[in-house]
């Protein structure tokens, strides 16, 4: 059981954008990293994950399920960047966590109660934080937020656009460690896109290499920060094994 | 004689009827040549440290310290035009976001040119300064690495990308000939490669000009990796500053230590997919620190006497202030 993405293919009207063709497949309870330089269509390939933006060609196949049903669209949740900017400031968390079950759930008010105040303790928060609003909140709680939404349909893929490039290092350990525990639990397919290699090397079974759209790179992610093969992932690995001493590349 | 130096700094702000103590007697020095980097997390002050220091602080602010000099010269009572030229000529600070620190309606070149001070372009008629002025900048972007002169001069700062922008930021910095670069945050947000040419170039200008650097950043790879020595804040209070290795080799603080742990990158012992080791709770807001020492409810050695504030202990050039240091844990 797992995420397949066949030959997916996009081209934007807008900007001739090219990505893809790219093949890949996230087995249950793996994570995939998505590294690359600015402009190489990673955030784009997030989106078409989560069904945001259309493909142009290929498809989706997540257990067996073909990408345009909307059972898929459940299962694959997604988390942005910012998370301060994507929860509304005149919503109260309860209201901002029961929208997605509203939508795609018919339980009643008070079961959606029970499993929005369920959710809000596994990702470490309290029952009381049902009634806070957006700027009562710190840093690593609107990132707990966002990841509550993110998994409250209980979802099989958790797809996140840089999760943790904008969090303090001790709040970054605390969201990488959740992270880490609810996949360990619910057996999550984690997707995610980074500029720190140091995590994407801790956490990420795979990784996947995006230049100008190609996926030019996909492999272990052992083996691809050891030999890494393809001249940009070169270029990335080398620079950042230049911050760190006393470690080598070995060809 | 170091260049900055800066003892017990305390800063009040206002806040609602209350004077709230938003850096609480932090202390700070920089030596001629010396790359410093001051790490904490967003909301200890580090920001706070370097408006004060610019001297760009409004005044209801109350600012009090021991001692606060720059190179011999007090900066807490010094007249506004002294301080001005100080600013122009000798400290150079470099901003987080270039988009918002660049004019938005000037081109890059006229923003570079009009930096120059009057007394390094020379020559006898307008003309010739005006050939000067332009000599300079070309040079000086050649220097941070932009080949493509005429390009970002004549582009306007929404035109450019924020990696240029930085460079961009470092060049208007570097025409006056500073003695220090205060650098507030230069990599955030950059993908790697980008982030390790900007470490390049600073630690380039440190080796070839002397110029000392002042790095503030929470991104201890970056860090870790240029500078000689660190300070470390938590909420607006110095909590463990000394040389870079011994820092990294051996903190006595709990605080930083938690800090070196949260880079994965550092630890070849940890194995795949491992919890981090990571502090409870989270960074409190400025309008209700905890007493005493401010990390005390996350910390994980706290006991009774920790709310009393810890008052600093010195062992050869390594400060720490914390009751119960990590002495005898070596890694």
């Amino acid at each position: 059981m797992a995420l397949i993405v066949n030959e997916l293919y996009h081209i934007s009207n807008k900007t001739k954008f090219e990505l893809g063709p790219i093949s890949v497949t996230v087995e249950k309870g793996k994570s995939l990293a998505i590294i690359g330089e600015n402009q190489s269509g990673k955030s784009l390939l997030a989106k078409i994950l989560v069904g945001a933006t259309k493909l142009s060609g290929g498809n989706i196949v997540l257990h067996g399920v073909r990408s345009d049903s909307r059972e898929r669209k459940k299962a694959i949740r997604m988390m942005f960047q910012f998370s301060s900017h994507t929860l509304n400031p005149s919503l109260s968390v309860k209201k901002i966590l029961e929208e997605p079950l509203i939508r795609n759930t018919s339980l009643s008010a008070t079961e959606r109660v029970f499993l929005i105040e369920q959710t809000l303790i596994q990702v470490g928060l309290l029952r009381e934080h049902l009634h806070f609003y957006r700027h009562m909140l710190s840093d690593g709680q609107q990132q707990r937020i966002a990841l509550a939404r993110a998994i409250i349909l209980s979802p099989k893929v958790l797809v996140a656009d840089e999760p943790f490039a904008t969090l303090d290092p001790s709040i970054r350990s605390q969201t990488i460690n959740l992270i880490l525990k609810l996949q360990d639990e619910l057996g999550l397919s984690f997707i995610f896109i980074s500029h720190n290699l140091g995590i994407v090397r801790h956490i990420a079974d795979n990784v996947m290499v995006l230049d100008k759209g190609k996926a030019v790179e996909i492999g272990k992610t052992e083996t691809i920060f050891r030999w890494p093969k393809h001249d940009v992932t070169k270029r990335l690995i080398t620079s950042y094994q230049s911050l760190i001493p006393q470690q080598t590349l070995t060809d | 004689m170091p260049l900055l130096d800066i003892k017990n700094l305390t800063l009040e702000i206002p806040h609602e009827g209350k004077l709230i103590k938003a850096l609480d007697k932090v202390s700070l020095t920089v030596r001629e040549g010396e790359i410093r980097a001051l790490v904490g997390e967003s909301g200890s002050g580090k920001s706070i440290i370097v408006t004060v220091i610019s001297g760009a602080t409004p005044p209801n602010w109350r600012v009090t310290a021991d001692r606060m000099t720059w190179n011999g010269e007090d900066l807490l009572n010094i007249s506004a035009e002294r301080r001005r030229t100080i600013m122009n000529r000798e400290i150079a600070v470099v901003f987080q976001n270039p988009l918002t620190a660049l004019d938005p309606s000037v081109k890059i070149g006229a923003q570079i040119k009009e930096s120059i001070p009057n007394e390094l372009v020379v020559g006898k008629y307008f003309w010739q300064r005006a050939a000067r002025r332009k000599k300079t900048t070309i040079s000086t972007l050649h220097k941070v690495g932009i080949k493509d002169h005429l390009g970002v001069m004549n582009s306007y700062p929404h035109e450019i990308s924020t990696g240029i922008g930085q460079r961009i930021m470092l060049a208007m910095a570097l025409v006056a000939q500073p003695k220090i670069i205060i650098a507030d945050d230069p990599t955030r947000g950059m993908e790697t490669k980008t982030k390790t040419q900007i470490l390049k170039l600073l630690t380039k200008l440190n080796v070839t000009r002397s110029v000392a650097v002042l790095f503030v950043s929470h991104d201890l790879l970056a860090i870790a990796s240029m500078a000689n020595s660190m300070t470390v804040l938590y909420c607006g209070q110095t909590v463990e500053s000394g040389k870079m290795k011994n820092l990294k080799k051996r903190p006595l603080h709990p605080y930083t230590k938690a800090l070196i742990d949260s880079a994965p990158s550092f630890r070849s012992d940890l194995s795949h997919k491992t919890l981090l080791p990571a502090l409870s709770g989270s960074i409190p807001a400025l309008q209700n620190v905890p007493i005493g020492c401010r990390l005390g409810p996350r910390c994980p050695r706290a006991q009774r006497e920790c709310v009393n504030v810890p008052s600093p202990r010195r062992i050869h050039e390594h400060t720490y202030s914390c009751h119960f240091p990590l002495h005898r844990e070596k890694r």
